[in-house]
């Protein structure tokens, strides 16, 4: 004999009562413990976590949605400020041409303007010295003539004296 | 009995128990009423204990507790049953972990016996489970509504009725109770006489010396069977309690 149990009954297919009674006992304070105490807490812990998940996904899908009307706000006004930039530029550029050209004519004018008062003051000058020069001509014209009746000269001799004169002239 | 020199126990002594308390009564305790209290009291346990941790993330046994829940809800009730079944999801539960535990007794050390091999246990498992889904029947159609659809299929030609009834009546309100109870036990009494035949025969070569030369293999399917007796008794557990739902959806729903 491997196995020391003893034989109750003839026919080990039939059930016995005693362990009819104590299975359906076992079942059913299972059943009675499990559906009103044990069960409850396991079942209620698993649809809290099923609330928490997706209160937490929806609460995630409104954060990506703000951060994306976020993000095309930015976008939107980052163009804003790009174009905005981009007039203040041109602006600039074209307020910058318009002083160069402004500068540029003024410079002419000027130029033109100092030009002219330089041409007026060398016209001016020479003038002058055309009139020092005439008046001196006259003057040593004068002297020559004064001269020339002081020496009582012959004609021979008038002419290295008007010579001398004009290189004297000349070189003053 | 003694076949080739085994000394093979008859199957009386592997399945009747000497009672240890009251014996002679109707309340007679022996190994097989510790077993099935001693599964109640597990499956109470790990369920109590998975209540208790109410952690967000579950880890161990609230996981794996957890699980099971979520598989019974989705692969037994809703899909067998429905939206409108879930209520019968911890009934379903405690259902599947006693029948579980009390097959999977068969390869836990120093039991080795599935309660479940005796018909005292599958036969009142069936009964509560044939008792719930006509009451249930009765409730939610009224007493003729509920053994008309269960006995009289809808679209079928009167004559054919004469045929159909009797066979409905054998299969819904004979057969089922009976074929939930012997499936249970044959399955379970087959793996325990196929462990025990392998056990005795490693035994006896071990014994004997001339034995050792074949001894692994005995031994290795030993270890092989136990390793499908432990699925068997997932197995087993599953068709049980999947059945019950099928059987509670027909009655809730009208059936056919």
């Amino acid at each position: 004999m491997v196995f020391g149990v003893v034989t109750q009954s003839p026919n080990p297919i039939l059930p016995s009562t005693g362990e009819i009674i104590w299975s359906v006992i076992s079942f059913a304070i299972l059943l009675a413990v499990l559906v009103k105490y044990a069960f409850p807490p396991v079942a209620s812990m698993m649809a809290k976590r099923s609330d928490k998940i997706r209160d937490d996904l929806e609460a995630a899908e409104s954060a990506r949605r703000d951060a994306e009307r976020l993000a095309e706000e930015r976008r939107e006004e980052l163009g804003r400020a790009r174009e905005e930039g981009q007039r203040i530029i041109e602006d600039a550029r074209a307020t910058g041409e318009a002083l160069r050209q402004e500068a540029a004519a003024e410079a002419q004018r000027e130029a033109q303007m100092v030009r002219e008062q330089a041409q007026l003051q060398v016209a001016a000058e020479r003038s002058r010295l055309i009139l020092e020069l005439r008046g001196e001509l006259a003057g040593m014209a004068i002297e020559l003539s004064t001269r020339i009746l002081a020496h009582e000269l012959a004609s021979s001799e008038v002419d290295p004296l008007v010579e001398s004169f004009l290189a004297e002239a000349d070189s003053e | 009995m003694i076949f080739a020199g085994i000394d093979f126990p008859p199957i009386a002594e592997l399945l009747n128990w000497k009672p240890i308390a009251f014996g002679g009564t109707a309340l007679m305790f022996n190994k097989i009423a510790v077993l099935t209290l001693l599964s109640a009291a597990i499956t109470l346990a790990l369920f109590f204990f998975a209540g208790r941790r109410q952690n967000l993330v579950p880890r161990g046994i609230q996981n794996l507790m957890e699980s099971a829940i979520d598989f019974i809800t989705n692969s037994v009730v809703i899909d067998v049953m429905g939206q409108e079944g879930l209520a019968w999801v911890p009934w379903l539960t405690g259902l599947f972990f006693f029948i579980l535990f009390n097959n999977l007794f068969e390869v836990i050390p120093f039991i080795q016996m599935p309660a479940t091999a005796r018909t005292s246990v599958t036969i009142p498992l069936a009964l509560i489970v044939y008792v719930t889904f006509i009451v249930v029947g009765i409730k939610k159609q009224g007493f003729g509504g509920y053994f008309k659809s269960a006995l009289v299929p809808s679209g079928v030609p009167v004559a054919l009725l004469i045929l159909l009834v009797p066979i409905e009546l054998l299969s819904t309100f004979i057969v089922r109770p009976f074929a939930l109870a012997v499936r249970l036990f044959g399955n379970m009494l087959a793996g325990h006489l196929l462990l025990v035949t392998f056990a005795v025969i490693s035994e006896a070569l071990f014994v004997r010396s001339i034995g050792l030369v074949v001894l692994p293999l005995p031994a290795a399917t030993l270890v092989v069977l136990t390793g499908y007796e432990i699925f068997v008794g997932f197995l087993q557990a599953f068709i049980f309690t999947i059945l019950t739902a099928v059987y509670l959806g027909e009655s809730a729903g009208g059936g056919h």
